[in-house]
């Protein structure tokens, strides 16, 4: 009776089994040529797994009322403020690193389950099917530790710099290892300048890190392990060439890396376009005077021609960054026209980096007004789809939004340039934190200054306060915004948006609140004039309240200044 | 528990089991269920929540289960791990979120996936809230193995769960 029923259990389990391979079966046959009854089903379409998810999310827009998903949704947890979103989207990875660090350090607890019954204990049994490589231990390297060159590889892929460096020193240096893992270390170590990188792990770390602006000095570790395992490597082979120009380059070091260049060139060494690119980036640190400079670049250009590489649209953007970052006037921006019509014929179309570099040279903040980002936008309008090819793309729609506000002053290509950076998955493009908040303060202004008066309500209202907070200095403008328009009821919420945001306690916000109030109280209803009488007095309760603590602090109030706003609201 | 786990594990049980298969009892059932409910007190000022308000023979009538899986199914998968996975998940907040979890914790599961809620008191500020919510998601995962997400909400005190006194 028994074995009749597993009998049966399995009987089924290959019926199962058959179906499965049968429908695999079914699938894959494409059906090219018509068949005998004229139907011609259309060949199968390869989907990844996560298609299906994807196509059911586009059909879902955001919910700009909404904080962010990575905050938890519950009133005490949604931040309101810009230094609280910082601190709770913080404090949460500070808390899953706390809990890494933990499962790093007792690896040999998260291996197995303890409550298995003991005969599986002995074997590492894995609790998740599907395993998933993110939740298992990271191996922690010392001096201690008993180490293989497969630690080396593992350490090397998964761009664990120091770890690497440890691991590398443990073997024994360079003389232990063979070709191809020295070659990828120094690939490694080029490619940080020997500083550690932040996990990719760590998302939150790495959107809110400080804004580090680009600095142009060399920062290329001299002398270093790099360069060590370099003039340790014997044959010197083309790619540690290539990488160690790269690594000096992108670094600026400059000299040193065109020398090692000429070196290459001299040994008959062929050179990659990447090297190229890498050494265009940086061949102003070579010569001076604008003349001079271009004079080099386009050697290196004609020097790419004879040995026959074929430039790249990295090449184009690594020349104008070069053009931007020497300055101005009109003999650059001409080359770097004809640089980008130059490679407009080769077929190869300006990136968004490319972009950032011409709008960086053409629309200098005190120079004359040129409008080239009409174009921009219209051509980037017209592509399928915009993708990031490097770092510096992200730079581009912060720049864009800022020549719309400052330069051009013009809100009609302001709202061109955010639909573009709204359409499809183009908000990756935003970059980080820092310069997320940068473009909506632009976005934010030039609509207060230049748009209808319903249209910036409208666009204050999608994006205070869970996509952006405003500074001061757009608050300020906000609050000018309404006077002119009469918002009373609007008025009066300022206030509390300002107490909430935390520039409560600026002075010159909260007089130009107040003159706001007055200037717009004479013509408001009366319900509204309620309204701005009740922020008034809690402003004046504000007020008093700060200066009770300051007394304690023994520091000047401004209360005094309220009151007689406050009084001239009353009369 | 651990005590009973020794008693079980010992070889001497064999020779135990005889003396507990012999006995029989002649008394007639108390059929009288204690278990999940709650004694009304003298003072009546025994605080309870909805869910503990509610006795067993409520769930999915008034209230619902506190764990929720296909492991009790026919050809369920993983009965007993899901158990102890989910007491050690409760342990686990509990000792975490100490003196701040005010309700029982729900365990959802869905694929390998794991959803844990809870209501929490807001005694803590936020941002230590959010150090906990990364800490406990990260810790679980790791040692379960498969994704773990903390779904809570806050309340001002522990009255505000109280449904009724008794």
């Amino acid at each position: 009776m028994y074995s009749n029923i597993v009998a049966s259990r399995q009987w089924a389990r290959l019926a199962c089994f058959c179906r499965y391979v049968s429908t695999i079966e079914g699938q894959t046959l494409p059906q090219a040529g018509k068949s005998s009854d004229g139907i011609s089903p259309p060949p199968r379409i390869s989907r990844s797994p996560t298609d299906i998810l994807q196509a059911l999310a586009a059909t879902v827009g955001t919910d700009p009322t909404a904080a962010h998903y990575k905050y938890h949704d519950d009133p005490y947890l949604i931040p309101q403020s810009n230094y609280r979103k910082r601190a709770y989207a913080l404090s949460a990875e500070a808390g899953r690193k706390a809990a890494a660090w933990i499962r790093d350090e007792h690896a040999e607890l998260f291996t197995m389950r303890e409550w298995d019954p003991p005969m599986k204990m002995k074997t590492p049994y894995f609790n998740a099917d599907p395993q998933i490589e993110a939740f298992a231990p990271k191996p922690i390297y010392n001096d201690e530790s008993k180490v293989t060159e497969e630690d080396l590889r593992y350490t090397i892929e998964n761009a664990l710099l120091e770890d690497s460096i440890k691991v590398f020193e443990l073997l024994g240096g360079v003389n232990n290892l063979d070709d191809q893992l020295k070659l990828s270390l120094l690939q490694l170590l080029c490619f940080y300048n020997e500083k550690e990188p932040v996990s990719m792990e760590w998302v939150e770390e790495r959107w809110f890190s400080a804004a580090t602006r680009d600095r142009h000095a060399a920062t290329w570790r001299v002398g270093g392990l790099a360069e060590k395992i370099f003039t340790a490597m014997d044959p010197k082979t083309p790619e540690a060439y290539c990488c160690i120009i790269q690594g000096m380059a992108k670094y600026f070091q400059a000299e040193r890396a065109h020398v090692f260049a000429q070196e290459a060139r001299e040994k008959g060494i062929q050179l990659s376009t990447t090297v190229y690119n890498s050494l265009l980036g940086c061949v102003g640190f070579l010569k001076e005077g604008v003349n001079l400079r271009i004079e080099a670049l386009k050697g290196l250009l004609h020097e790419m021609n004879e040995q026959g590489l074929s430039p790249n649209s990295e090449t184009m953007s690594a020349c104008l960054r070069s053009i931007s970052s020497w300055g101005g006037g009109k003999m650059l921006q001409t080359t770097a026209l004809q640089i980008v019509s130059e490679f407009r014929l080769l077929g190869i179309e300006p990136t968004l980096s490319a972009y950032y570099y011409l709008l960086c040279l053409f629309c200098k903040e005190q120079g004359p007004r040129i409008d080239i980002l009409t174009n921009i936008i219209a051509d980037l309008e017209k592509r399928e789809s915009i993708k990031a090819t490097q770092a510096t793309d992200t730079n581009f729609f912060i720049t864009a939004m800022g020549v719309c506000s400052d330069h051009l002053q013009d809100v009609n290509l302001a709202e061109r340039v955010h639909a573009l950076l709204m359409k499809d998955d183009n908000y990756q493009l935003v970059g980080d934190a820092y310069k997320e908040s940068i473009y909506y303060r632009h976005l934010v202004t030039v609509s207060c200054k230049y748009a209808p008066f319903e249209k910036t309500t409208e666009l204050l209202d999608t994006l205070v306060p869970n996509i952006y907070v405003p500074e001061p200095t757009v608050m300020e403008e906000i609050i000018r915004t309404l006077e002119v328009g009469g918002a009373g009821a609007r008025l009066a919420e300022a206030w509390s948006q300002l107490v909430v945001f935390g520039h409560a306690k600026r002075i010159k916000l909260v007089e130009k609140l107040l003159s706001a109030f007055c200037n717009c109280y004479s013509y408001q209803e009366e319900e509204v004039k309620a309204m701005i009488r009740n922020a008034a007095a809690d402003i004046l309760k504000y007020g008093q309240l700060m200066e009770e603590r300051e007394e304690n602090s023994d520091r000047r109030s401004p209360s005094q200044k309220y009151e007689i706003i406050y009084v001239k609201t009353y009369s | 528990m651990n005590s009973l786990i020794k008693v079980a594990q010992s070889s001497n049980l064999s020779q135990w089991s005889p003396v507990f298969a012999s006995q029989f009892h002649t008394s007639s059932a108390l059929c009288r269920v204690v278990s999940g409910k709650y004694r009304i007190t003298k003072k009546r000022d025994r605080p309870l929540t909805y869910e503990m308000a509610n006795p067993p023979h409520f769930i999915a009538h008034r209230k619902t289960w506190n764990s929720w899986n296909t492991s009790s199914l026919k050809d369920g998968l993983r009965k007993s791990e899901t158990a102890v996975e989910d007491d050690f998940i409760r342990r686990f907040v509990n000792g975490t979120w100490h003196g701040l979890v005010c309700s029982e914790i729900i365990i959802k599961r869905q694929f390998n996936h794991i959803r844990v809620a809870a209501i929490v008191r807001r005694a803590v500020s936020p941002t230590k809230m959010y150090f906990l919510i990364g800490y406990t998601e990260e810790l679980l995962s790791n040692w379960i193995q498969s994704p773990v997400t903390l779904e809570l909400q806050t309340v001002d005190s522990y009255k505000d769960v109280v449904f009724k006194y008794i």
